[in-house]
């Protein structure tokens, strides 16, 4: 096991959003306030590393031709957990993420983290990959966040700064209305790919010419 | 092996399917109920206060009473009456226009049979164009109406939100119904 590499995968090599591509419809649809972002990012890392510790737990239990049947129970279970949990303590952040905490039982990066990960490795393992892949969504929601909040609404922090309105950085009316609709989510997300590949491209590119000058002495 | 001994194998392992979704099922649900007691109560008070906050929004009183019972108008729309004692009438609906099917409107009636207020408890609506129904120039344009209320391209006086009128419709749709339902209630 390999903490560091785990934590690297997580947030950059195998990036839930960016590379793995899981989790699009969530990651378009409430990025549209910081609140909303980190909101949302924290739920999915808990309800997450929840899932993957339970998986792991009963991977030798689950019979091989029903275990999409028993993770989808154990995800819904959870994701309801959080929901109810949401509506009793945070109803703020409950009412402006709507059906999408429910819908987290079909969000594919739970579901996919399960299948590829929790069911074949142990318990702290899949906890780590729980969370560090919740950390990875979480990061690239903030980041989708802030570049939409700023561009569509012109301001930052919506939701938990200056009583919710947010510091307004451009004056109303310059905002473009469209970054805060699907339009925007989806030009912000393929920007964020975008420069999320340039980087790995290039560190690879490094590592490959190290590689290379390594043999050539 | 013997055809019986296969079928007899075929058979556990079916047993053993039903019984660990069985089982894990059954923790699952155990776990949910659990929280449903702690969150319930929590829950029902939150709700609650949305809706006085609305209602203070809407027509300010002392004391609401809750007078759904009341209503015989039959209107599917409306869900919840309260009477505001002199001031007049708060009307909680939920119109059949609107563009996620979620919206909630509460409508504030005066003694007099016109509108003192609009809140939006409740919306589906999509953010930067329908939800800005919440934002205070598209409410107050539904203060001191009566009568049936209409957008514009209905031929009334209200401004739509967007093009597509669909939540506008949707509030005006609401405040109409509300208003009719006040003055049943005398």
């Amino acid at each position: 096991m390999n903490v560091k590499k785990q934590f690297m995968d997580g947030l950059i090599h195998q990036n839930p959003v960016t590379v793995q591509l899981l989790g699009m419809c969530s990651t378009m649809a409430i990025t549209t306030t910081l609140f909303n972002g980190i909101g949302m990012g924290l739920s999915v890392l808990v309800i997450l590393t929840l899932a993957n510790i339970f998986i792991s737990l009963l991977r030798r239990i689950i019979p091989n031709n029903i275990r999409i049947a028993c993770y989808i129970v154990v995800i819904a279970g959870f994701v309801t957990v959080v929901d109810l949990a949401l509506q009793a303590f945070l109803p703020d952040l409950s009412s402006s993420l709507g059906l999408f905490i429910p819908l987290i039982v079909v969000n594919c990066i739970i579901l996919g983290r399960a299948e590829s990960f929790a069911s074949k490795n142990g318990i702290l393992a899949s906890a780590l990959d729980g969370i560090f892949q919740g950390i990875g969504y979480t990061v690239i929601l903030v980041i989708m966040c802030v570049v939409r909040e700023f561009l569509g609404n012109g301001t930052f922090g919506g939701g938990i700064l200056n009583g919710g309105e947010g510091i307004r950085i451009l004056p109303e009316g310059i905002p473009a209305l469209g970054m805060i609709l699907p339009v925007g989510g989806f030009l912000t997300l393929a920007c964020v790919i975008a420069a999320m590949q340039y980087m790995l491209n290039k560190s690879k590119a490094k590592q490959e010419a190290a590689g290379k000058e390594e043999v050539a002495k | 092996m013997s055809e019986s001994a296969i079928a007899k194998k075929k058979e556990a392992g079916m047993a053993q399917l039903v019984l660990v979704l069985f089982a894990i099922s059954a923790v699952v649900a155990l776990v949910l109920g659990l929280t449903n007691m702690i969150t319930e109560p929590y829950i029902k008070e939150n709700k609650q206060k949305v809706i006085n906050n609305a209602m203070a929004a809407v027509l300010p009183a002392d004391n609401y009473e809750k007078m759904t019972d009341r209503y015989a108008g039959g209107d599917p729309t409306i869900q919840d009456i309260y009477s505001a004692g002199d001031a007049g009438w708060v009307v909680q609906v939920k119109p059949s226009t609107s563009f996620s099917g979620n919206l909630t409107v509460m409508v504030g009636v005066d003694a007099d049979g016109a509108c003192s207020g609009i809140s939006i408890v409740s919306s589906g609506e999509t953010s930067g164009l329908g939800a800005n129904a919440s934002k205070d120039y598209f409410r107050a344009q539904f203060v001191g109406k009566s009568g049936t209320v209409q957008v514009a391209k209905d031929g009334g006086e209200i401004d739509a939100l967007t093009g597509a009128t669909i939540t506008s419709r949707g509030v005006s749709e609401a405040v109409t119904n509300a208003l009719a339902a006040a003055e049943s209630m005398g």
